[in-house]
């Protein structure tokens, strides 16, 4: 027994030594260019594009816009509240409601001065899809068929040293109480619908749902009494309040009466103006994309720094001639082959190296890219870009590792 | 197998992983039969006797002289002290051998076949002025693995003058290669590592004949040829370029390494015929010229008919395609017989020297080295314990450094009778 132990030990002994004096492993210097591992650049000129046109949603805007610019008119902005609990209070007996206010901001301190006209209508149903909403799913909506709350009470406000910082628009819905009460529980939807009553040349802007995270937001607050019983001889009342945020929002375009202006190859938001460019791709097989973009240029006099892009790659073809559509015909890969960029300096510069990697490795096709304007954008921009110049036109760099 | 074992396999594995040194850059690596010694007991000597008197545990054909049955395993670490230090350690080989009646022998042996583990960095930046701005960047290959050899030996003897033996070499094994881009630049994109890692899976089959000739009790002639059966064969199975965002060195997706693993397709696996095919001769006489001191000189002819194709990235595309050695050994064996202690230990004791030429660069290199060793046989069946040293000067005709190389050899043979039924003690 004590032998096996010792055998043991000495066999213990030596492994240990074996991995501690094992290997000194430093690299050996020598030339490796032959090794056929190198870095290429190359650039794609040839990349054609042409605009066409689809009936605009203004779902996703920072604002609620009204009235016209740049051509377009503005039909009404709706906005959809959140079926909260909140509106349980207006058929609470123990509670009784004091106010029931809709408040909607602006940072235009002149609303007041010019004497805007703010008009709400209340609507108990459900009328739009924030995303996929435009003017067509409008046609026939009559606001006379709707209850009318009246006209907004305009409220500038400024802090302590008397310094602008809001305008804020309300509405007393208190009139409309038993309208917005669900007795039944069918939960149903409070729609609201604002226009304003002023003339062609007006053009004015209200923060949307998306512009904040609820300070600015459209909401209502109902402000209310709860009592409670105590015991026998006291009763106790609390003064409270709740509020409702908007759930989805949206500006309607009067779009019928805008003329397709394909005077330049661009995108624009609210003309529902938007591109589909194509180009040939290959690299060598087995390449490696280590950057890759696309670049547009714009006419320096005409480009809006900060405008959004996204450049979605088509999953199929589409054999048309057609440029006019109600709906976007164009069926994209969407997340997460969308790509996006900014324009900056009169320049998009669009990384596409996931994409064309992948269509390098035959794991997607080359069907072309969709070119269209973020949802935030401002709607009234019109965005060219050149295209057929000598100079500044599109172009695709790329550099790959090729072994 | 209890855990105590399998530590112990593990850990000894463990050990035997990453090394590398110059030579190992070339072809397929470091060919173990080329180096001094493959073995601690038989010092220089590759077929000619130096393990045991008249005994080569290398050469089948001389087993048959062999008493008992042998369990041999030997230990090998050196070091390449110049220009760059490298040290590294390995099994060398692993033998056991069963003389049957001392007329025929059968053994088995498993040992190192070529050692590829290197290292290269790049001497060179390369510079591309890309789209307004300048890119730099660096290349580095990385090898490792090896080729393993099973061995399957038989030895036979004819009459008193003439022995035969016959080797099966099966040759198994993989290497990884990695060959690493390093960016440098302003843009963010100019950075980080771009890899390309491949395998390549090694199948082949040698043969390899052993004549000793006896023409007196005191001279030994011997002779052997290796040639192949089935040459050396590769799957080269190359992987997808990727971005190493992790630094890790693997392509995986913690890390988000560009593309994402699951965005590549596994690339069809590509053979690569011939890659080895060697033609090899040994000559040897050995002479007893005193009591139990045996002289011996060998001369061994290497010639490779396979080739390396250049989709193979190397980190130096180049194969040794010549090998010519002479060595020279000296060994004075223990006397079985004596009781005096000093009479148990082996010396041997020898000088070596070969050259080897390039085959595309024509490049020659050349080693001269001396070898000292020293066996102690313990036990009445003849167990030992050996060890050998070897330092030799490699040089170079051009391009590279001259190398002066450390070899320490250790190795522990036991002996026994095996298949043979024992008488069972009787109580009383």
């Amino acid at each position: 027994m004590k032998k096996k132990l010792l055998t043991l030990k000495v066999a213990g002994f030596t492994f240990i030594l074996f991995i501690v004096l094992h290997c000194t492993e430093n690299p050996i210097d020598s030339d490796l260019s032959h090794i056929s591992h190198n870095i290429v650049d190359t650039t794609i000129y040839n990349i054609s594009g042409y605009s066409y046109w689809i009936a605009p949603n203004l779902g996703s805007t920072e604002k609620l816009y009204f009235g016209s610019k740049n051509g377009l008119n503005i039909d009404f902005n709706i906005i959809e509240m959140f079926n909260s609990s909140a509106w349980n209070s207006l058929d609470d007996s123990t509670i009784t409601i004091d106010s029931i206010l809709f408040r909607i901001y602006s940072n235009d301190s002149t609303l007041s001065e010019n004497q805007m006209s703010f008009e709400m209508y209340f609507s108990p149903d459900s009328h739009f899809d924030e995303i996929n909403s435009t003017h067509m799913d409008f046609i026939g909506f009559e606001l006379d068929a709707l209850e009318s709350v009246g006209t907004g009470l305009i409220n500038v406000k400024r802090d302590s040293l008397d310094i602008f910082s809001q305008t804020e628009i309300s509405w007393d819905l208190l009139q409309i109480e038993h309208l917005m009460t669900d007795s039944v529980q069918s939960n149903m939807y409070r729609t609201f619908i604002i226009i304003l009553d002023s003339g062609d040349s007006t053009f004015l802007e209200l923060y949307s749902r998306e512009a904040t995270t609820g300070s600015k937001d459209p909401k209502i607050e109902i402000f209310y009494r709860q009592f409670s019983q105590n015991n026998i001889d006291s009763t106790n009342v609390d003064t409270l309040s709740s509020t409702i945020f908007a759930k989805k929002d949206l500006t309607v375009i009067d779009y019928n009466q805008v003329p397709i202006d394909s005077s330049y190859d661009g995108i624009s938001l609210g003309f529902g103006q938007r591109m589909i460019l194509s180009f040939d791709f290959s690299l060598p097989q087995g390449s490696l994309i280590q950057n890759a973009e696309l670049i547009l240029s714009q006419d320096s006099t005409l480009s809006i720094n900060g405008y959004k892009l996204i450049l979605d790659p088509l999953d199929q073809e589409l054999d048309t001639s057609a440029i006019e559509f109600i709906k976007d015909p164009y069926i994209t890969l969407g997340y997460p082959w969308i790509m996006a960029s900014t324009i900056e300096n009169s320049v998009a510069t669009i990384g596409m190296k996931y994409f064309l990697q992948n269509v390098n490795m035959s794991n997607k096709d080359n069907f072309g890219l969709k070119l269209l304007p973020a949802g935030t954008n401002d709607p009234f921009h019109k965005v060219p870009f050149i295209f057929n110049g000598n100079y500044r036109k599109p172009r695709l760099e790329i550099i790959y590792v090729v072994s | 197998m209890s855990f105590r074992s399998i530590t112990i396999i593990i850990t000894f594995f463990i050990s035997i992983v990453y090394c590398q040194g110059l030579i190992n850059v070339f072809g397929l690596g470091h060919f173990v039969d080329n180096e001094s010694s493959m073995n601690a007991g038989q010092g220089l000597n590759k077929i000619l006797p130096a393990y045991k008197k008249n005994v080569s545990i290398l050469n089948p054909s001389t087993w048959p002289n062999l008493k008992y049955t042998q369990l041999s395993m030997s230990y090998n670490a050196s070091k390449i002290a110049i220009p760059i230090l490298n040290e590294y350690s390995s099994l060398s080989s692993a033998y056991w051998i069963i003389p049957i009646r001392g007329k025929y022998a059968f053994g088995l042996s498993i040992l190192p076949y070529t050692n590829q583990n290197i290292i290269v960095n790049d001497t060179t930046t390369t510079m591309i002025y890309t789209f307004d701005d300048t890119l730099s960047y660096n290349r580095d290959y990385q090898r490792s693995g090896g080729i393993t050899a099973f061995e399957v030996s038989s030895g036979m003897r004819i009459n008193k003058k003439i022995n035969l033996g016959a080797k099966l070499h099966l040759l198994f094994g993989s290497s990884r290669q990695k060959v690493s881009i390093t960016l440098k630049g302003n843009e963010s994109w100019m950075s980080g590592s771009i890899i390309q890692s491949s395998r390549l899976r090694y199948s082949g089959m040698l043969m390899q004949g052993f004549l000793s000739f006896y023409p007196d009790k005191n001279t030994s002639l011997m002779f052997s040829f290796k040639f192949p059966i089935k040459s050396l064969d590769g799957l080269y199975n190359k992987y997808f370029l990727f971005q190493d965002n992790n630094n890790n060195g693997f392509h995986d997706s913690y890390g988000y390494d560009f593309p994402y693993p699951s965005d590549v397709n596994h690339q069809n696996m590509i053979r690569l015929k011939s890659l080895h095919s060697p033609l090899k001769y040994a000559f040897g006489l050995d002479r007893s010229i005193y009591n139990r001191i045996n002289l011996s000189m060998e001369l061994t002819s290497f010639k490779e008919y396979g080739t390396i194709p250049d989709i193979l990235d190397l980190g130096i595309y180049d194969f040794i395609n010549i090998s010519n050695s002479i060595s020279l050994s000296l060994i004075r064996y223990p006397d079985d017989l004596s009781i005096n202690w000093f009479d148990k230990f082996t010396f041997r004791s020898g000088m070596k020297y070969s050259s080897k030429k390039l085959n595309f660069s024509k490049i020659s290199i050349s080693e001269i080295g001396f070898s000292f060793g020293i066996g102690f046989k313990f036990k009445p069946v003849g167990n030992q314990i050996d060890i050998n040293y070897f330092i030799g000067l490699r040089e170079y005709s051009q391009s590279f450094d001259s190398e002066i190389i450390h070899q320490f050899q250790a190795g522990i043979s036991l002996a026994d009778i095996w298949f043979v039924k024992r008488r069972q003690k009787r109580n009383g």
